[in-house]
């Protein structure tokens, strides 16, 4: 990524920033989580470029949306500014204004013609602790080796209800989405797993699955678990 | 990778909810704290904790203007620390009875039942089930009866604490009228008791409750005896302690100014109902619409100036970073520096991407102007609540607007671009005919005809007209010209609302939802069984305590929500308690009546509202005292507060009464 520049015509200034979304605010939704952000962002009173037409927003594009309960903790966003103000200036100005739960770790200014944030970051890696269910390190990790060795990982996900209340179930197969599965550690009756999955618009890689593909690996029986006590977005990339 | 165990388990010791329940159960957001400005104190640094509970989810709770000014008030005094709780959702409530979490305040998490005070926000009868599922989950026994000297002093307020009577057991005591003095008041009561009686089980409740009583306003139900004759009504209401006042009349806050909008509310992190900043320009408002409880209670009028308001909006938005913020009051149209403020306010604050809102608009054509200061270029919809479709109605009713009103309103909206318009009535108001009912939709057909003739200005809209007619069923209230009146039965109130829809062509039935052949104009019909129970709730004695009680027993919660609401359980626990709806509901009240409510004053003489009775059958308008002379309504003198106008000549404008 190169230094920021002004674009032709309107000098705009894309600063893309990393943060972090922990503690209780892991439990608010990303549409929650915009509006803070964006409140922040008035109360500190940085020069946002705004959108123009009948409901002028702030000029943000946020990354992959958190699922609600995760903690993310190097997230990213690029804000759109009407003139320079350094990237210390601004991150010190915002973690200033958020709530506590948002914190500003990083923020540069990048090329406003590159690709988009989402296009740019499309592997999320995470750390997800569930209950080992009695098993060993070694059998975990043979496992994960089993399991990215596979052709087809196929998965249920729901559909939302339908009209006559039941649930629809859909089959994919979400092999294509998972990069790298890891057992890192087993400790207690807990395993500590990392993961890196696919974040496209063709499809989203979510650790709980993966998770729960890992205990299917296992043999164990898919009604005890894995009890999830952890999940943590590392990062993006 | 060092550090997995530490990142690994984001720590948030401070939950007092466990994260698999908050990942369990719908928009977790409600029960977390942490909100900008939430204030947090150690319990141990003050002598009083003040828990202040809204009977409601948290998005609805949080969008009530009176909970924040209390909370700020409170935390205001070093002595106090005021916190929030909000009712569980139904998931949250299954979660938290099977692992035996009690309510807890959400800022420390704190048990409700450690706090000294339990605030209980009562704004709509459809919530007193959910005062007792509070109570209950707090683990404070229901009966004020039953409560130990440690217990918390349960205390209502809001406008139904001007008939509390059927939560009248539930309740230590209530505070009636404007909180802002009375809260710290009590709060001054309390501390003074505790001098004396150091530990908090230390003493009888009934020395404390004598105590508490002496604050003006402050009503102790269980200091007054209610006995009933056998057709059922209330034979007498007498106090049975020497410091019970009789009546106790209501507090007012003479100027406003005294009380500032707070300029750094709770900042809520998820979207509330009304998720906007909001600062309150006006209380109070003497139209003198006949059917309205709020016109009463909050009389007189009391304005805030301009110059306060535009430095407040400047404040609060600074403040909480909100992208729009509402200008409150019963009906801020009638605030005096209205038009000036909103040009100043949109001038300062468009740019950058932030609205002004008026919560209702007057149905004439200054509001349409005002809506088109704000709404320069987006049109969201336009709202108008000519309340009844005949002019002989709203002569009735008070309503000073004439059809011309509404339709020139209507055409300036329509030519400034408007396309969408909701007009609010209601069904079932006092000498309401078959007339009346079919004048709503003949309203409405000329509130088309005004649409296609709208011409043809670069302005106005080309697509078609959306018309919404929102129809509620009118609900007698305590305090009000109409209090002695019935309410239509539920049957009733669909059979008008089937003449509205008839008489707009509407193939459908009432209450129905068959096909439309012309889906023109939109019919929203509030569930009349739910203005039912309304109406028994309003004006019910203390014997309806009972039915509640039985209904909450049952399964009965967010009796407001409409899919919780469950007429069946309602009908059940009148039944097993042996009282009829209909005779608190449907029933005319006879002159002489002595109402479960007479001991509590609003200020407002019962003989004003028997007058402004009297005149609704002759169908005789009464002014507004801001602009004409006293209409003797008594306030003024009863309560010390005078009309405060701000920023226009007679600023500080007096009260009737002979003065
Ligand atoms: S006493 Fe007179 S001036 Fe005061 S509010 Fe009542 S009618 Fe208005």
């Amino acid at each position: 990524m190169t230094a920021g520049s002004p674009v032709h015509g309107s000098p705009r200034w894309r600063l893309r920033v990393c943060f972090s979304k922990t503690g209780r605010l892991r439990f608010i939704s990303h549409l929650d989580f915009i509006r803070a952000f964006e409140r922040a962002v008035r109360r500190a009173g940085l020069p946002v470029s705004m959108s123009e037409g009948f409901s002028p927003a702030p000029r943000i594009a946020y990354g992959w949306p958190l699922p609600v309960g995760m903690a993310g903790l190097g997230e990213y966003l690029d804000m759109e500014l009407e003139r320079r103000v350094s990237p210390e200036e601004v991150a010190r100005r915002l973690n200033r204004a958020l709530p506590e739960g948002l914190t500003v770790h990083d923020a540069r200014y990048v090329t406003p013609h590159g690709p988009s944030l989402m296009s740019e970051l499309d592997t999320g890696t995470y750390l997800v602790r569930v209950s080992a269910g009695g098993r060993s390190l070694g059998e975990w990790r043979e496992a994960a080796a089993r399991l990215l060795g596979r052709d087809r990982l196929e998965v249920t996900r729901e559909r939302g209800a339908a009209g006559d209340g039941t649930v629809k179930g859909k089959v994919v197969d979400v092999r294509p989405l998972v990069r790298r599965v890891e057992a890192r550690e087993v400790a207690g009756d807990e395993v500590v797993l990392y993961m890196e999955l696919a974040l496209t618009g063709h499809g989203v890689g979510r650790p709980e699955e993966v998770a729960a593909l890992l205990w299917r690996e296992l043999g164990l029986d898919p009604g005890a678990g894995p009890r999830r006590v952890s999940a943590v977005r590392l990062g993006l990339r | 990778m060092t550090s997995l165990r530490d990142s690994d388990r984001p720590a948030d010791p401070g939950l007092p909810v466990p994260e698999e329940v908050l990942r369990r159960v719908t928009r977790p957001g409600r029960y977390l704290d942490g909100e900008l400005h939430a204030v947090h104190k150690d319990h141990r640094s003050v002598e009083v904790r003040f828990a202040l509970a809204y009977p409601d989810v948290y998005e609805v709770g949080m969008s009530n203007l009176g909970l924040g000014l209390l909370y700020h008030v409170l935390n205001a005094r070093e002595d106090t620390v005021a916190e929030r709780v909000f009712s569980p959702w139904v998931d949250m409530e299954a979660e938290m009875r099977r692992l035996g979490l009690p309510l807890f305040a959400l800022e420390s998490g704190v048990p409700v039942r450690e706090f000294d005070f339990l605030g209980v926000s009562l704004q709509y009868e459809l919530t007193y089930t959910n005062v007792l599922n509070l109570l209950d989950l707090a683990g404070i026994p229901l009966l004020a009866a039953d409560r130990a000297p440690d217990d918390p002093l349960v205390v209502g307020g809001g406008p139904c604490a001007f008939n509390p009577e059927p939560l009248a057991p539930f309740f230590d005591l209530f505070l009636l009228g404007e909180g802002e003095e009375g809260v710290g008041d009590l709060v001054e009561a309390y501390r003074e008791w505790r001098k004396t009686h150091p530990r908090r089980s230390d003493g009888d409740r009934r020395g404390l409750l004598e105590a508490l009583a002496r604050v003006p306003g402050v009503y102790v139900p269980s200091f007054y005896e209610v006995t009933y004759r056998d057709e059922g009504t209330v034979a007498r209401i007498e106090p049975t302690d020497p410091v019970a006042p009789f009546p106790v009349v209501k507090r007012v806050v003479g100027d406003l100014s005294r009380f500032p909008p707070p300029p750094a509310p709770v900042v809520p992190l998820i979207e509330t109902v009304h998720d906007r900043a909001v600062v309150e320009v006006m209380r109070g408002c003497t139209r003198g619409c006949r059917f309205c409880q709020a016109g009463v209670i909050y009389r007189p009028v009391r304005e805030r100036s301009g110059t306060e308001v535009v430095r407040a909006v400047r404040d609060i938005l600074a403040g909480t970073g909100y992208e729009e913020v509402s200008l409150a009051s019963l009906s801020t149209c009638d605030w005096g520096p209205v038009a000036h403020v909103l040009r100043e306010l949109v001038a300062e604050h468009r740019n950058r991407g932030i609205g002004v809102s008026l919560p209702s608009l007057r149905t004439d054509t200054f509001a349409v102007d005002l809506a088109s200061k704000i709404q320069e270029v987006r049109k969201t919809g336009l709202t108008f609540a000519p309340e009844a479709g005949s002019e002989r109605l709203r002569a009735v009713i008070n309503k000073g607007v004439t059809e011309e009103d509404l339709l020139s309103a209507v055409r300036a909206a329509f030519q400034a671009g408007w396309d969408r318009v909701k007009l609010y009535y209601m069904v079932g108001l006092p000498t309401e005919t078959d007339e009346d009912v079919k004048a709503i939709a003949a309203q409405a057909a000329e509130v088309q005809r005004v649409y296609r003739e709208r011409g043809t200005g670069n302005m106005v809209s080309r697509r078609p007209l959306s018309l919404t007619l929102s129809l509620a069923t009118f609900v007698p209230k305590p305090h009000t010209p109409f209090q002695w009146e019935p309410q239509v039965t539920p049957e009733e109130a669909a059979r008008r609302v089937g003449l509205v829809r008839e008489a707009l062509g509407d193939g459908g039935g009432a209450g129905g939802k068959r096909r439309r052949r012309r889906p023109r104009v939109k019919v929203d019909w509030h569930n009349p069984q739910m203005a039912r129970l309304e109406a028994v709730l309003a004006r019910g004695d203390r014997r309806v305590a009972d039915v509640v009680l039985a209904a909450w027993r049952r399964g009965a919660r967010f009796d407001g929500w409409t899919e919780h609401f469950r007429p069946d359980v309602w009908e059940e626990a009148f039944r097993v308690e042996g009282l009829d709806p209909a005779f608190y509901a449907n029933r005319r009240r006879s002159a002489d009546e002595v109402f479960p409510w007479s001991h509590l004053s609003s200020g407002v003489e019962e003989g004003f509202l028997r007058r402004e009775r009297e005149k609704a059958f002759a169908g005789e308008g009464t002014a507004d005292c801001r602009w004409s002379t006293c209409s003797g309504c008594g306030v003024c003198a009863s309560t010390g507060a005078v009309t405060l106008l701000a920023d226009r000549a007679g600023r500080g404008k007096t009260g009737g009464d002979g003065t």
